[in-house]
């Protein structure tokens, strides 16, 4: 396909010739990524108009001066080469792939036939190149900072899944993952199975655009994930690559925390006492703790992580095949636990039975086991008072003669020992999974193809939270403290893809027309079952020894859905290009009268530099497109719903069985341009609206029934994307080049026809966003403590401003508390006598992504990512409640030319319910990833392995290495919560598992 | 090879056709939805088990008593949840019953789960309405009678203890079309009182004049005879009155008589279902009688307000100390002390939060071993509120005052070991007796109990105080009704 597509260019490129020539030199064009000869290619003698291309076998012939010259071989997706001809007449170049340039072909999504070059929207791809610079333990972290308009938010704890969102908001109650396709396979959830290594590209279709092939639950976009083949090999070349990693993970930062207190002392330890604690009567906290320890130190400890890997792939004249094994182990940073132990395996094989019939197989399998951090560790290490030795040991209960670590050093409080808590309890979970395909094309003639395909994905996951016979802490909920219990979770889904495509493909003379016409089958099924067990017999950690089973969950779900779709693609010329899509889909998760929903795509795209000569332009396209695509409603939103508890039934959730997929409707806006042969641009802008929002609506109490599932209300986002390549230097002994991405939205709730209402991350009293006629998604509504004397006025007009005072954190307090115990912010209310306002927006002004590639002496290979985020808020519940329990490093008073009293702090504080005190700026630059790579090619060992190896390369990298933030937690790029929460968007910090710094080194030969 | 090809493409195009029969009409494998609670008379006589859980936990979670009986100083508590601590600050705040909330769930919890047995009662009370449904024969036995009273008392109750909590509300039964429902149906908590109390008669008339027995899982273990559940529809009819006033000076206007002729029928016992942990627990009791909800018996949530011990030694102050430093055991003849409070040397509030909420006694009466209510009966209605709401009746509206001098002894002398009363009492005497006995022995039984007793005698509650509950801002919301609040010093009551 490549090959047809590359001789098609190069028919479509003409050149004016040169006959005043003395001497001929030929030569032949290959790819250095392969080795296979590169059609088309454009050779000129630099400063002439003489040239010529390459023909289909790569080769070429020119006259060139007796005197030489230099020849300049160009070609779209390669990087331009120039060569001194000196005395030679045969002269073959290796050209190398450029990143930058619009190198791509064959776009998931797009009507056959038209390529990157026609495009009529934008589209966001991430090569193998740049993934493999520094390859992630999961795929979603080869995203970060590459793609404008990409949003990931990873969770630190190993294992874990990152938040995607692509481009704006488009659901304003559930989450914005995108869907994820595999090889070809819709696959359930998300990348974080998924390894980089073998990974060829990831495509983003972040456009409704784009992403409407998937119709009805495309509005948040598709990441297409293709695995390497060996399709792109010299027959009968096998490749076997060997890579090894080893690092470190450790986290550099610690939250501030206060090492005082406001206690009067005990004389006897020189501590406050446990319990019935006395305030000081100035309520500073300026008396130190004796020894106090940050037991971050304890939590957070410094370990090894490693990955090990090998592919074999490979090529005949019928077949190709790559087979690779991955091996990883991350452990993460927290104390006692393992982390991520992963095993993947992947099998890719694709064979001509015979020159019309094509049958291409792709299997993935994963096992890991995940040793999981308890989220309370998190808490309970930061809010403990310092003074307290976790490691103490005190007489075991269950056994006289042995000692045990204190459960609960300080048994005035909730909280339970984190060290305890860690090397006690168990909570583990195993994954397998399976992702494969069969795929089956069959051209019986030229202008038809057949293509058949069968994906699948498998996942079986078992959680097992275990607290043993003889546990002694009270934070687990069994009924009696040293009984123990366990939970058993057990889930399996399985997803099914049918596709069925018939493409014809036909040329009217300046016209190609290609079509598709498509069926295209899904069923998702999942089960769900977890059983919980207290109090064991026998210290045998199974439901076996468990003496009452406490409760038995099942949830089962079945989503099916057909489509129908046609597409229409036309290019007049290489130079304009009409892309029409129609998707009808019927899905299972709507009533019978909803059930069918149809979706389009217009796109076109007009290649003004084939008509027009502009100076420094070597390509200039203009695009425009509009597409619907929609979001899907959860399994149950349809059905009319009775809790069932005990053999009771509560009325829950009333159905609606004119529910209906939201609808993303999108105009886009773009050009693509080569300038000055080095840069690539690429700017698009976007207008999305997506209506008939899907919201779980509050139905009045008398209903009986709480709520219903409900169309209602508009989210709208308008954003700008540019991504600027360059290919600043190339000479043969230094190269670089660079890719800058930017991206900008505004998004508005346009219309909320029913009550405001607010969302979180799903933790305890996360609820600080609310959702807003008039405001973006992520707005932060909260207690605002006042700072002009001015809002004192609007609440109370007759208010005496000589009452009030600003005190020298610029807030206001009651003048005659000023510098006293009692002095406390004051909250603002307004004339409406709202106490609640808008304080923060977690939506950043703008993000830039800037990654450059030193290449030095052609095998040294320095890269680094950089990361800026600008504005965005955070709302910290982390920082509230250190505050609660006078722990933020804040409240240490010694020094303080203004001391604070604690009554000042708790005033903030706010009994948790949210405050303006606790949202930050969440801007930062954070250097993300670094990699340095030296390749020494193979010949430099001679034969003395057989000239077997092709070439070693030897790699350093680095993540999250700096960050430049005023954001006083872990990390300033946060979220949590589960998928159908919005991670990117719900910037909520919370006491998670925080993202750390890694730095590795790596070996990777290849045979 | 030919073969082979068309036997690959058959193959394919198979593959995508049997596939492509599309089940497009996928059942909820997991919730039953009205069709399957209502599918026959077996399905019909269970739809009453939800609703008597709802009804229960409108009254007995943790969202549901233990901040209002902080806002009303009879529990006392440091903590932010449940909306305990934005509910008793002292001076007291008004309540924010705005859309963004924290506290919302303390206050829509009864009322949504009030409702949502009401709609259940109305469910039972439409499908009985139709002649072809009827008679309801389960298992060779006719229970219509039994499912009349069912749906009126559901119906009834409801409405009747939204009324003592909520300043308004809407009136519903089967004749109410509940989709045109808007703000303008809205009627006061009186209207409220009255439908809900002309309901409970219906429900206790049916049950009178009917034999049948509850079936044991409508009220966990319970199986009340027809007559035991008129006898509650009686008291809670009496409950409805005599809790109704907002303040004093409204106690005056209940319909005394009338509750005297409730509790002619009242409760002849102390109604109490039996936990389960699951669906029946009694968070009223666990959460504000002191313990940790996660199984450790540490005394850390609420404590009995210093009012209320002051009620049992006037010497005992009433505020607690400023310096914080606990108090000592208390002093008094109320033999109580020891069976149904707890001295605690330690307090865990913290300091910060305000020494006023400190106390030294926990409220113990109830609280199971490690909070496993498992087969523990949960008493919420106890046969001595009835005693003494009817000797209140019989004191106000110049009834047999040896009567109701034998009632309160009841508990006055029975449990408490004190003086008895007599015919010869003052009023004002007997009416404080009366009050001592149901702060004392009825604390901690329905949520909501404390407010409406606080609330009705001079000078307990404090200025500011919330004495009823708004109707929740989300529900005002959803009824195109502004929100409002009650409580703060600057708010209307």
């Amino acid at each position: 396909m490549k090959r047809i597509l590359l001789l098609s260019l190069m028919f479509s490129l003409t050149f004016a010739f040169s006959a005043l020539a003395q001497r001929t030199v030929s030569g032949t064009v290959t790819s250095a990524d392969d080795g296979s000869t590169v059609p088309g290619v454009n050779v000129v003698l630099k400063g002439t108009t003489t040239g010529t291309t390459t023909d289909l076998d790569g080769n070429y012939r020119l006259s060139v001066p007796e005197e030489g010259g230099t020849l300049v071989y160009s070609f779209i997706g390669l990087s331009q080469q120039e060569v001194q001809i000196g005395a030679r007449s045969v002269i073959d170049v290796a050209m190398q792939s450029d990143v930058q340039q619009l190198t791509e072909v064959v776009v998931t999504g797009a009507a056959p036939g038209i390529t990157t070059k026609t495009l009529g929207y934008s589209l966001g791809k991430v090569d193998e190149n740049l993934i493999q610079q520094a390859p992630g333990v999961d795929a979603a972290q080869a995203l970060q900072g590459k793609v404008a308009g990409v949003k990931v938010i990873q969770n630190g704890a190993p294992g874990s899944n990152a938040g995607i969102r692509l481009r704006g908001s488009t659901s304003l109650y559930e989450g914005q993952q995108p869907l994820v396709v595999v090889d070809g396979v819709i696959v359930d959830g998300g990348l974080n199975t998924i390894n980089s290594e073998d990974i060829e590209s990831i495509e983003i279709l972040k456009s409704s655009s784009a992403a409407a092939l998937y119709g009805s639950r495309g509005a948040n976009g598709v990441i297409v994930i293709n695995t390497r083949r060996g399709a792109n090999m010299k027959e009968g070349d096998v490749r076997i690559v060997f890579r090894n990693e080893v690092g470190r993970n450790y986290l550099p930062g610690r939250i501030d925390l206060a090492e005082t207190h406001h206690y009067e002392i005990d004389s006897e330890t020189g501590a406050p006492p446990v319990g019935n604690q006395v305030p000081r009567a100035d309520q500073l906290s300026v008396v130190p703790y004796p020894n106090p320890q940050d037991y971050q130190d304890i939590l957070f400890q410094e370990e090894a992580f490693y990955t090990n890997y090998l592919s074999i792939s490979g090529r005949t004249d019928k077949a190709n095949f790559m087979l690779s094994a991955q091996n990883t182990n991350q452990p993460g940073v927290v104390y006692d636990t393992d982390g991520q132990s992963r095993q993947n395996f992947k099998a890719n094989f694709d064979y001509n039975l015979t020159d019309d019939l094509f049958i291409s197989t792709s299997n993935f399998f994963s096992q890991r086991e995940i040793d999981n951090a308890p989220t309370s560790v998190f808490f309970d290490a930061l809010l403990f008072r310092p003074d307290l030795d976790l490691f103490a040991k005190v007489p075991d209960p269950n056994n006289p003669s042995a000692t045990i670590i204190n459960a609960k050093p300080d048994s005035s409080a909730q909280m339970v020992n984190p060290v305890y808590t860690l090397t006690e309890r168990y909570s583990t979970t195993t994954d397998d999974r399976y992702i494969g395909s069969v795929g089956l094309n069959y051209s019986p003639f030229n202008f038809l193809t057949f293509e058949g395909f069968v994906g699948l994905d498998k996942q079986w996951s078992t959680t097992e939270n275990i607290v043993p016979l003889g546990y002694l802490a009270d934070d687990v909920a069994f009924q009696r403290i040293g009984a123990g219990g366990m939970d058993v979770t057990k889930d399996q889904t399985t997803q099914v893809n049918v596709r069925g495509n018939v493409l014809i493909s036909k040329t009217f003379g300046d016209l190609a027309l290609n079509s598709r016409i498509g069926y295209w089958f899904e069923r998702n099924q999942y089960d769900y079952t977890q059983v919980n067990g207290d109090g064991f017999t026998f210290d045998r950690r199974t439901l076996e020894n468990i003496q009452t089973v406490s409760d038995v969950d099942q949830f089962k779900s079945e989503v099916q859905s057909e489509n129908m779709l046609i597409q229409i693609g036309g290019v007049y010329q290489d130079k304009i290009s009409l892309d029409l899509l129609g998707r009808r889909d019927a899905v299972s998760l709507f009533g019978p009268e909803a059930r069918t929903s149809n979706n389009y795509r217009v796109a076109a795209s007009y290649r003004i530099s084939e008509d027009f000569d502009i100076p420094g332009i070597q390509e200039f396209k203009i695009r425009a497109a509009r597409a619907t695509s929609g979001v899907w409603p959860r399994y149950s939103a349809q059905y009319e719903t009775f809790n069932v508890t005990a053999g009771v039934a509560t009325k829950d959730q009333l159905g609606n069985e004119n529910l209906k997929p939201a609808i993303a409707i999108e105009n886009e806006f773009g050009i693509n341009m080569n300038l000055l042969n080095k840069f690539t641009l690429d700017v698009s802008y976007v207008m999305n609206n997506t209506t008939d929002q899907i919201i779980q609506v509050p139905l009045p109490a008398v209903v009986g029934f709480g709520t219903q599932w409900q169309n209602a209300g508009d989210l709208e986002y308008r954003g700008l994307e540019i991504t600027l390549g360059a290919n600043v230097v190339d000479n043969p002994n230094f190269r670089w080049d660079f890719n800058v991405v930017f991206d900008r939205f505004k998004q508005e709730i346009t219309n909320l026809p029913i009550p405001e209402f607010r969302r979180g991350t799903g933790i305890q009293q996360s609820d600080v966003f609310l959702i807003k006629e008039g405001e973006p998604l992520g707005a932060i509504y909260a207690t605002k403590w006042m700072r002009s004397l001015d809002e004192v006025l609007d609440g109370n007009p007759e208010a005496d401003l000589s009452d009030y005072a600003i005190n020298n954190e610029g807030f206001v307090v009651r003048a005659n508390q000023l510098g006293t115990g009692a002095e406390v912010p004051l909250p603002y209310v307004d004339a409406e006598g709202a106490t609640t306002h808008k304080v923060g927006d977690t939506n950043p002004d703008f993000n830039l992504g800037i990654n450059n590639t030193f290449t030095i002496y052609k095998n040294l290979t320095v890269y680094f990512l950089w990361d800026w985020k600008q504005g965005g808020d955070i709302y910290s519940q982390t920082l509230q409640f250190l505050t609660r329990d006078n722990r933020a490093g804040y409240m240490d008073q010694r020094g303080s030319a203004y001391p604070k009293s604690i009554n000042y702090y708790q005033g903030f504080y706010n009994t948790n319910n949210p405050s303006s005190y606790f949202v930050y700026d969440g801007s930062y630059l954070k250097l993300r990833e670094l990699s340095i790579n030296y390749n020494i090619p193979g010949t430099l060992f001679g034969e003395g392995f057989g000239n077997a190896v092709e070439n070693i390369r030897l790699g350093l990298v680095g993540r999250n290495l700096l960050i430049i933030s005023d954001y006083p937690g872990y990390d300033p790029e946060v979220g949590q919560g589960p998928d159908n929460i919005d991670r990117t968007t719900y910037a909520l910090d919370g006491f998670r598992y925080p993202n750390f710094r890694t730095f590795s080194g790596s070996i990777q030969i290849t045979f | 090879m030919k073969m082979y090809k068309i036997n690959l493409i058959i193959l394919l195009a198979l593959g995508v056709f049997i596939n492509s029969c599309a089940d497009l009409e996928i059942e909820n494998f997991n919730e039953p939805n009205f069709d399957d609670v209502l599918a026959s008379p077996q399905d019909l006589i269970n739809v009453p088990g939800g609703a008597f859980v709802s009804w229960w936990q409108a009254q007995s979670t943790v969202n549901t008593g233990t901040a209002w009986a902080a806002n009303a100083d009879m529990l006392t508590c440091s903590w932010g949840n449940f909306g305990i601590r934005n509910f008793s600050w002292q001076p007291p705040l008004a309540i924010d019953n705005s859309l963004t909330s924290n506290d919302a769930a303390a206050i829509s919890t009864a009322y949504s789960n009030y409702y949502n047995a009401v709609s259940s009662g109305i469910d039972i009370e439409r499908f009985l309405s139709v002649p072809e449904n009827l008679p309801v024969i389960v298992n060779g036995v006719d229970q219509t009678a039994m499912l009349d009273a069912v749906s009126k008392f559901l119906i009834g109750s409801g409405h009747a203890q939204i009324s003592i909590l909520y300043d308004r509300g809407f009136t519903a039964d089967s004749e109410t079309d509940l989709g045109t429902l808007n703000g303008e149906a809205f009627v006061t908590s009186a209207e409220m009182r009255d439908f809900g109390v002309s309901k409970l008669e219906e429900a206790a008339s049916i049950a009178s004049s009917n034999t049948f027995s509850l079936p044991a899982n409508y009220l966990n273990g319970l199986e009340l005879t027809s007559t035991q559940f008129a006898e509650l529809a009686n008291h809670i009819a009496a409950m409805a009155l005599a809790y109704h006033p907002r303040n004093p000076g409204e106690v005056g206007d209940v319909d005394w008589a009338k509750v005297v002729t409730l509790t002619n029928n009242g409760l002849s016992y102390d109604f109490a279902p039996l936990g389960d942990n699951n669906l029946w627990f009694d968070d009223v009791k666990g959460i504000g009688g002191g313990a940790l909800a996660n199984g450790v018996q540490a005394n850390t949530w609420a404590r009995v307000d210093q009012k209320v011990l002051n009620l049992m030694d006037p010497n005992y102050p009433s505020e607690f100390p400023a310096d914080g430093a606990s108090l000592p055991e208390l002093t008094t003849d109320d033999d109580r002390i020891s069976t149904d409070f707890l001295y605690r040397s330690s307090i865990f509030f913290p300091i910060d939060r305000g020494t006023y909420r400190f106390s030294n006694y926990v409220h113990n009466r109830y609280i199971p071993n490690a909070y496993d209510f498992a087969g523990v009966p949960m008493p919420k209605f106890l046969k001595a509120e009835g005693d003494l709401i009817r000797a209140e009746a019989l004191i106000r509206s110049g009834g047999d005052k040896g009567e109701a001098a034998t009632l309160i002894n009841n508990t006055r002398v029975g449990r408490g070991g004190l003086t008895p009363l007599t015919a010869a009492d003052s009023d004002t005497d007997m009416l404080a007796a009366v009050k001592y006995e149901r702060i004392i022995e009825l604390l901690n039984t329905w949520g909501g109990r404390e407010l409406a007793e606080a609330r009705r005698w001079d000078g307990w509650l404090r200025e500011g105080a919330f004495r009823q509950l708004p109707v929740p801002g989300g529900e005002l919301t959803v009824l195109g009704v502004e929100i409002y609040t009650f409580g703060g010093l600057e708010a209307s009551n």
